[in-house]
């Protein structure tokens, strides 16, 4: 049977005869968007888990900041006692939501922290992935202590990752190797795809520390 | 509808050509994603934000017990205070009792002799060296001792250096005049004494005790607090590390001494501790509107309430003056009596202080002689022959204890000497005796000891001292700020360096959050929090947000706190345990959140062999001190879904230790 007449009759019985094959069509249209939007939304909830858990962060540094002027141990406090306090406050909380991957520059020791749960490596990534900040400190002359948390959020849903990453401003996220992103040499050369996210917290501090 | 093969094979035909219904598996399971995705961002979302909440409960939990506890240290140091000025005014109560009865004793002196002889009270004119004058008390002359142009000062007999102030012990209002003005103070001291220095006993042992009630309830109250504003704060469960041993109270009021000690007095228990006595004669005070407090007098012990046992208050009055002095009285003759006259009584050399108390009278007197048969007053010219109109005599009536001089007026014993001749015979037969009627009928010069100073020159307030004119108003009994048959004294609680370790340590408890028990179900270890907070010195600020130092090294009987301060908790420390206020020497109280892995923070058995974090953690999750309720009596075994993260974290080996 010729090539030509064959065409002929099948087109002719997919239109008049059956519409097997429309909702084939109709998904390899629909799917590629579909799955797009769902993987969005799928990364848009663990930003959102993200923002949440900065904030958690946040106050956690501000609750270690509210203590960290008096010592530890006898003796006056050692300078710097305060940020690294509350470095490894929020880092403890951020923990779950960095990556466990210990040779990022910049990681920190866990040692130290009151209660540390060993064999947890994702220390090193949550204190290469995060910049505290104390913005009102315990021994300032005010009503508060503040801290201020930026997180390089890990965007780990494939595709809509980079999409997020571009879409916000292109000085607050980077991606790849490459980024354009300025705030932490570690989280940029890794390569990983990262969302900054910035919390504050502040906690009443009805004394003075000094 | 009886099934066939063909009928299945054709059903299964139409359901491979009909599409329909496709793409809603795919929006299903899409939708699902999504849905699961939102429950994830809600869990974790409720999670965290119970998780702040619950940290927020325990600081505030801490926060509030801890000052609580505060509160309670500077309700005792408070009451410390009000216990050391009740003492205070006291101790000076009965030194005003003992002062002015015995200056009333020197008034009724001054009274007698003004009565009697009231040339003796006359100060002579102008001075003479190395003599002393009698000065007549009256309303404008606050010169009880004798001492002319100069005011009483307390201690001046002792050396002392207090400010002369004659009034140093007065706090009534006396009206004077009148010659009234020594026996008012007196009356007013003794009202005083008898009416306040009770009413100040009772003071004192109410306060004593207060103290220890306030001691013995700050656990509970502490407990209390934590409990209601953890729960009031959404926790379901509030542990608090007990504290209740360090603040036990005896039956004896003795406290437990790890902590806190009672002032026992430095192990006397017939004394107060020298710190509470001290307090307010360093500071001003009301009384005397001064800076500086003033001092108890040098005879007086501060710690023991009364006149010291061997330097009792003593008051020299001179009962004599100038004319005794120099004997410029006219004798019997008409001569005055010079030096020498009464050698041995009167040598300046041998007396430096000059003659024993005494004074000089010249007085006359007639004799009756007696029928040596009747015994009966005769006629002196019808028996003797002797005219009695001149004839001299003593009178025995000058005094009761006439003293050495006794010998002067005995006319049988000096009736050759006394009498006139002739009348020594009848004399010595005991017939010549002094007429009790006699009237003045020439002069004779003689010495006559003081009847109030019985001839020692001095009168002396020793309740314990062997003088024979002691001013003994109180029934014997010394006059004492404590009633003799009473042992209690006033006991300060006083802090010992240890308690700044009394952390408030509390752990709040909830269940974890989750959406279902199979889609997102909470996780198995619930939600814990922890928060510590401790005690420390406030240095008060205007603003109200006051600095609030804690202890950052503890060594014996010191403390340093965390602004470089260093207290002293010993118990001559004006600072242990008194309120430091207007600048006293003292200490107020604060409240402050600390960290957690601190060596300091928790009391008891980890201090010397470290790791005290590590098992206070311990003790702290896994005793039996969680409450659920505010009104709870005693705690409760830890919330069984706390069990699993017991497990997990392994309070004691996960907390920090210290080698401290």
């Amino acid at each position: 049977m010729r090539l030509v007449p064959r065409l002929r009759a099948a087109a002719k019985r997919m239109h008049d005869e059956q519409e097997s094959g429309v909702a084939m069509t109709e998904f390899a249209i629909a799917f590629p968007l579909q799955f797009f939007v769902t993987l969005a939304v799928m990364q848009f909830s663990l930003i959102l888990v993200g923002h949440v858990m900065v904030q958690q962060a946040a106050f956690a540094g501000a609750r270690a900041v509210l203590v960290a002027d008096v010592p530890l141990q006898a003796g006056n406090a050692s300078p710097g006692a305060e940020d690294a306090a509350a470095k490894r406050a929020a880092c403890f909380v951020l923990n779950p939501i960095a990556t466990p991957d210990s040779s990022l520059q910049g990681g920190g020791s866990a040692a130290g922290d009151a209660i540390h749960v060993s064999g947890d490596d994702r220390q090193n990534g949550a204190y290469a992935l995060t910049r505290v900040t104390v913005s009102c400190r315990s021994s300032d002359d005010q009503n508060y202590v503040g801290v201020y948390v930026e997180h390089d959020f890990l965007l780990v849903i494939p595709v809509v990752n980079h999409w997020f990453a571009k879409l916000a401003n292109p000085g607050e996220f980077w991606y790849g190797p490459t980024g354009n992103g300025a705030y932490n040499s570690a989280s940029q050369n890794s390569g990983l795809t990262c969302l900054t996210l910035r919390k504050s917290a502040f906690l009443p501090k009805p004394w003075r520390g000094q | 509808m009886k099934i066939t093969v063909e009928g299945l094979v054709r059903a299964a035909r139409r359901a491979h050509e009909d599409e329909e219904g496709s793409s809603m598996v795919f929006g299903a399971i899409t939708l699902f994603t999504l849905a699961l995705f939102t429950l994830m961002v809600y869990v974790v979302g409720i999670n965290s934000s119970a998780r702040l909440q619950n940290q927020s409960a325990a600081d505030s939990a801490a926060y509030s017990g801890a000052l609580v506890q505060a509160e309670a240290m500077e309700s005792i140091a408070f009451l410390n205070d009000g216990m050391a000025y009740v003492y205070y005014a006291e101790l000076r109560y009965t030194i005003d009792m003992i002062v002015y009865s015995t200056l009333q004793l020197f008034h009724q002196h001054d009274d007698w002799v003004n009565q009697y002889y009231p040339n003796r009270t006359e100060p002579d004119a102008g001075p003479s060296p190395g003599t002393a004058m009698e000065i007549s008390v009256g309303p404008q002359l606050n010169n009880p001792g004798g001492r002319a142009g100069q005011n009483y000062s307390p201690g001046l007999e002792h050396g002392g250096n207090e400010p002369p102030d004659y009034s140093f012990v007065e706090m009534g209002q006396t009206q004077g005049g009148n010659g009234t003005l020594f026996e008012e103070r007196y009356a007013y001291a003794k009202q005083r004494y008898d009416q306040l220095v009770p009413r100040g006993r009772q003071w004192l042992k109410d306060i004593h005790w207060a103290e220890r009630i306030i001691l013995a309830a700050t656990p509970a109250m502490v407990r209390k607090a934590c409990v209601t504003v953890g729960l009031a704060n959404g926790a379901e469960a509030v542990a608090v590390f007990p504290l209740d041993q360090y603040y036990r109270v005896n039956n004896d009021g003795s406290v437990n001494t790890d902590a806190f000690e009672d002032g026992s007095g430095q192990g006397n228990q017939q004394f107060v501790d020298a710190a509470l006595a001290q307090r307010y004669q360093t500071r001003g005070n009301p009384i005397d509107q001064q800076q500086q407090g003033q001092k108890v007098p040098g005879w007086f012990d501060d710690r023991s309430g009364q006149a010291k046992a061997n330097q009792g208050y003593e008051q020299t009055r001179l009962c004599w003056n100038k004319r005794d002095w120099d004997h410029t009285e006219q004798q019997s003759n008409g001569q005055a009596p010079g030096p020498g006259v009464y050698d041995g009584q009167h040598d300046v050399a041998a007396d430096p202080y000059g003659p024993s108390g005494h004074w000089h009278v010249i007085h006359t007197h007639l004799i009756d002689l007696l029928d040596p048969i009747t015994y009966s007053v005769v006629d002196v010219e019808d028996w003797y022959g002797i005219s009695p109109s001149n004839q001299l005599a003593h009178d025995y009536g000058h005094g009761t204890m006439d003293g050495p001089d006794a010998g002067q007026h005995d006319p049988v014993a000096n009736s050759q000497t006394e009498l006139p001749a002739g009348l020594d015979q009848y004399a010595q037969q005991g017939l010549v005796v002094l007429d009790p009627a006699g009237n003045a009928n020439g002069e004779h010069h003689m010495a006559q000891t003081c009847p109030t100073c019985a001839g020692q020159g001095t009168v002396t307030h020793k309740e314990q001292g062997p003088d024979g004119a002691e001013a003994m108003f109180n029934n014997g009994q010394p006059f004492s700020v404590f009633d003799p048959n009473d042992q209690f004294r006033p006991r300060p609680i006083r802090m010992k360096a240890a308690a700044f370790r009394l952390g408030v340590c509390v752990a709040t408890f909830r269940t974890a959050e989750g959406f279902d028990a199979t889609i997102f179900p909470a996780n198995d270890f619930g939600n814990l929090a922890i928060a510590c907070a401790q005690i420390g010195v406030r240095d008060p600020r205007q603003d109200g947000r006051d600095v609030v130092a804690v202890a950052t090294n503890i060594q014996g009987t010191q403390a340093q706190l965390t602004n470089g301060r260093t207290v002293n908790l010993d118990t001559t420390s004006q600072e242990d345990l008194y309120f430091g206020d207007q600048g006293a020497p003292g200490l107020r109280f604060g409240a402050r959140l600390v960290p957690v892995a601190r060596e300091l923070t928790w009391p008891g058995t980890g201090a010397s062999s470290g790791g005290a974090a590590g098992q206070g953690l311990q003790t702290l999750i896994n005793g039996n001190d969680w409450y659920t309720s505010p009104t709870a009596q005693s705690g409760t075994s830890p919330p069984a879904a706390l069990s699993n993260l017991q497990n997990f974290i392994n309070p004691a080996a996960s907390a920090k230790s210290f080698p401290q």
